[in-house]
């Protein structure tokens, strides 16, 4: 069953498109990776699907119903994001226990547990927290709201890397015991891979793919050696990225479908293959250029 | 996870109950401000005369200064509930524009009752902190002493303004905030419409202001009250969440 | 007489103080104090706040009624009276002769018996103070006394009947002279309660006359008084505030 669909979706500011003509399905009870760059939309959708923005074109449907201003999509999801504000007249401890009473499956021992196990004073006000410690504190509000939708928006903006490994842990974890469909965005594709089950990729507003992680791992191949071999066996085909390197050497990213029969020829030829992350994969397919960075400095 | 159904009113009433404790800021506002005004009106108001050996200085005391203060203390407060800072604080929580509303005019009529109440009891304390540090000798007893039926008919006028105030201004702040044009456009038109129809503002405080029977302008106000709350409810609707 | 409107001026300072508290000072006291106001202490304050303001109430109906003046509900009445009075006091009639003891309108504040050891009756003012009007009246007897009685006429401010609060001349009698050194100016500092504008659209007859300011500053005070039936009386530069009446006899 789907829990989000969305269909032609369109986010116009103006002239400028924030969302593009977007469709995709989100089903039930699985982790999906929001991945996209600065700029993609990423926030503009999920700030959608929340019931905070209306869309200008398209369908949206949560729960099967049009998020915004629904009653019941805000009673069944939460947004984690670094804007949520409290009043300074809220304890940290007195934000936990306000939230309960709005989220029906809230549960206060997990709440207080990871409070606790973070070493947050209790007594102190939300808005003097750090960056760190505020996206810390979010992400409890997140896990132990334990929402049918639940949504993090960069929820580790500012968490050193000790942190953030509690909180995927803590997060899988519970999602393990309590299933639910939760989307992650974030730049750390890298760090998220180990728990995301699906991958949603897009950019400049619009869908570039939407799969599953392991499917994504595999998806592409790198192809390094000399250029003139790489580009024999590249002829003709859709290359995701290449990249030039010291003498005559040339890097070129293909899906490994296109040339799966002839990897063995490949790999005799002297062709390193290798695979591709899927962090990369993800920069490769979103940029603005077939080359890197690097041609910036080559052309000067 | 299933949906479950959730009512309208049990989630206006907990965002309320929310509310009341998120801005305590404001209620220490209130606090203060009715305390400076207190403090003022043990200065009283009034003048002086002479004549040949004689000079007199003639003084008023009401609570008038602190009903004053606090009107002007819920039309902040009214304002700022619009404002972008305060909507925020309702995204953690569930709800939608409606339940917002709702939960702001509740806090609205708390915040009415709760100053209407405390400043028309200040006037009492006025009364009794000048009985004993005043001289007795040259202050009048007529309007000293407050029956019980005028204290209670003050409390619940000023209740009532206080109601009716921060009703108006709640909406003009949702337009205000609906579109920044209202900002300017509000204050030209009412400028404008007074200065073509000079009476209009006098009648409009008349028709509010000047009434024979209590009743009468609590019918009034509650009239104007439930058409505030449903424009309101409906510029709001449309609005989205912007950060 | 100049009534000086201090609150034109006040006001709006106040009010444009209030709204910088309010929008400025405690924003920034709260970014200092954040965490040590929680929810509940805050409300704990309010509750004790209006816990005080209610037991107020309570208290103002214990507080006893002494010691206040009453406003005058007749003040025209009394306006009347004292012109009456003028009239009287200035055109004494033979037809009417004019009883101090029983006159309406004009209240005895003072009252001395002084000797007269000279035959004699002479007067001496402050050369700054205006002497009030004296009216010399001779009794039937030489009981060698003489009785120097002063009255006010009705005053009144804002509706109280400040008459009884003014404090009568100085005076003095030596050797044969009365002397009415220069008063300090009497400074009277009047309060009144009015209600507040909640309350007073209801009361629109009552509140009229309540919320009066009007000053009715009678023609001061008079000095009556009896001498000897054969006292020499001088009155010096002063005979145009002297004038002598023939009362009928009345007992003190």
């Amino acid at each position: 069953m789907s829990v989000i669909q969305c269909v032609d979706l369109t986010k116009a500011y103006g002239k400028l498109k924030a969302i593009d003509h977007l469709t995709f399905d989100i089903d039930e009870n699985k982790i999906t990776g929001l991945i996209g760059r600065n700029g993609s939309g990423k926030t503009t959708l999920l700030k959608m699907i929340s019931g905070y923005l209306i869309p200008t074109k398209g369908e949206l449907k949560v729960f099967s119903k049009k998020p915004f201003n629904s009653l019941e999509v805000s009673a069944n999801s939460i947004l984690i994001d670094d804007t949520m504000t409290f009043s300074d007249s809220l304890t940290l401890v007195d934000i936990l226990k306000e939230m309960a009473p709005f989220y029906a499956n809230w549960n206060s021992g997990l709440a207080l547990g990871l409070f606790d196990y973070y070493s947050f004073n209790p007594k102190q006000a939300h808005s003097n927290l750090s960056k760190g410690s505020k996206s810390t504190f979010n992400s409890i509000l997140g896990i132990a709201s334990r929402c049918p939708l639940t949504i993090f928006d960069e929820p580790t903006i500012g968490m050193d890397s000790a942190v953030r490994k509690d909180f995927y842990r803590a997060l899988l974890k519970d999602y393990l015991e309590y299933p639910r469909t939760i989307i992650l965005s974030s730049h750390m594709l890298s760090e998220l891979e180990g728990i995301l089950e699906d991958i949603l990729l897009i950019n400049e507003g619009t869908k570039r793919l939407h799969l599953p992680a392991l499917e994504l791992k595999e998806l592409a191949v790198g192809l390094r050696g000399n250029a003139e071999v790489v580009l024999s066996f590249v002829e003709g085909k859709e290359i995701i990225y290449q990249e030039n390197f010291a003498q005559g050497s040339l890097y070129v990213v293909i899906r490994r479908g296109l040339i799966q029969q002839h990897i063995d020829q490949i790999k005799q030829s002297g062709v390193e293959v290798s695979p591709v992350s899927t962090d990369d994969l993800c920069v490769y397919l979103t940029s603005k250029t077939k080359g890197g960075i690097d041609d910036v400095f080559k052309r000067s | 996870m299933s949906s479950k159904e959730v009512s309208l009113l049990s989630i206006s009433f907990k965002q309320y109950y929310y509310k009341l404790k998120a801005h305590t800021d404001l209620l220490n506002r209130l606090l203060l401000t009715q305390v400076f005004a207190l403090i003022f009106s043990l200065l009283g108001t009034g003048g002086t005369g002479t004549s040949g050996q004689l000079s007199v200085t003639f003084k008023t005391y009401s609570a008038n200064i602190v009903i004053v203060f606090s009107i002007l203390w819920i039309i902040i407060v009214a304002v700022l509930l619009t404002t972008r800072p305060y909507k925020q604080l309702e995204t953690p929580l569930v709800g939608n524009r409606l339940t917002g509303n709702l939960s702001d005019f509740g806090f609205l009529m708390t915040a009415s009752v709760f100053a209407g109440i405390t400043s028309t009891f200040g006037g009492v304390l006025l009364r009794n902190v000048m009985y004993f540090i005043s001289d007795r000798s040259t202050m009048a007893v007529d309007g000293f002493y407050l029956t019980f039926t005028d204290l209670m008919y003050g409390m619940v006028v000023a209740i009532l303004v206080l109601v009716l105030v921060s009703l108006i201004f709640y909406f003009l702040g949702l337009l205000v905030q609906a579109n920044k044009v209202f900002a300017i456009l509000i204050p030209v038109v009412i400028l404008g419409t007074l200065r073509v129809y000079t009476h209009l503002g006098q009648s409009v405080l008349e028709f509010y202001m000047v009434n024979v029977s209590l009743p009468l302008f609590a019918l009034k106000v509650i009239i104007t009250a439930m058409i505030l709350f449903g424009i309101s409810m409906l510029v709001s609707n449309r609005m989205e969440v912007n950060q | 007489m100049n009534l000086s409107g201090m609150s034109f001026i006040l006001l709006p300072l106040m009010i444009f103080i209030i709204v910088i508290v309010i929008r400025d000072i405690v924003p920034f006291l709260r970014t200092r104090m954040s965490g040590l106001l929680t929810w509940k202490r805050s409300f704990i304050c309010a509750g004790l706040y209006v816990g005080i303001l209610v037991l107020m109430v309570p208290m103002l109906y214990v507080l006893p009624n002494e010691g206040f003046i009453k406003v005058s509900t007749n003040s025209n009445q009394a306006n009347t009276l004292y012109q009456n009075v003028l009239n009287d006091l200035f055109n004494p009639d033979d037809n009417f002769p004019l009883d101090f003891y029983q006159q309406e309108g004009l209240y005895k504040n003072s009252s001395k018996t002084f000797k007269a050891e000279t035959n004699k009756l002479a007067f001496n003012s402050d050369p700054n103070t205006n002497l009030p009007r004296i009216f010399v009246e001779r009794k039937a007897v030489d009981d060698g006394e003489i009785n120097v009685s002063t009255y006010a006429g009705t005053q009144s401010v804002g509706g109280i009947d400040i008459t009884k609060l003014i404090v009568p001349p100085a005076m003095s009698f030596n050797k044969g002279t009365l002397s009415f050194p220069s008063n300090n100016q009497q400074v009277l500092n009047l309060k009144k309660f009015n209600p507040d504008f909640t309350v007073d659209q209801f009361k629109n007859g009552i509140s009229e006359s309540m919320n009066s300011s009007s000053w009715h500053f009678g023609f001061g005070q008079v000095i009556y008084i009896r001498v000897p039936k054969s006292l020499e009386i001088d009155t010096g530069a002063y005979s145009h505030q002297i004038q002598m009446i023939s009362g009928k006899q009345v007992s003190e």
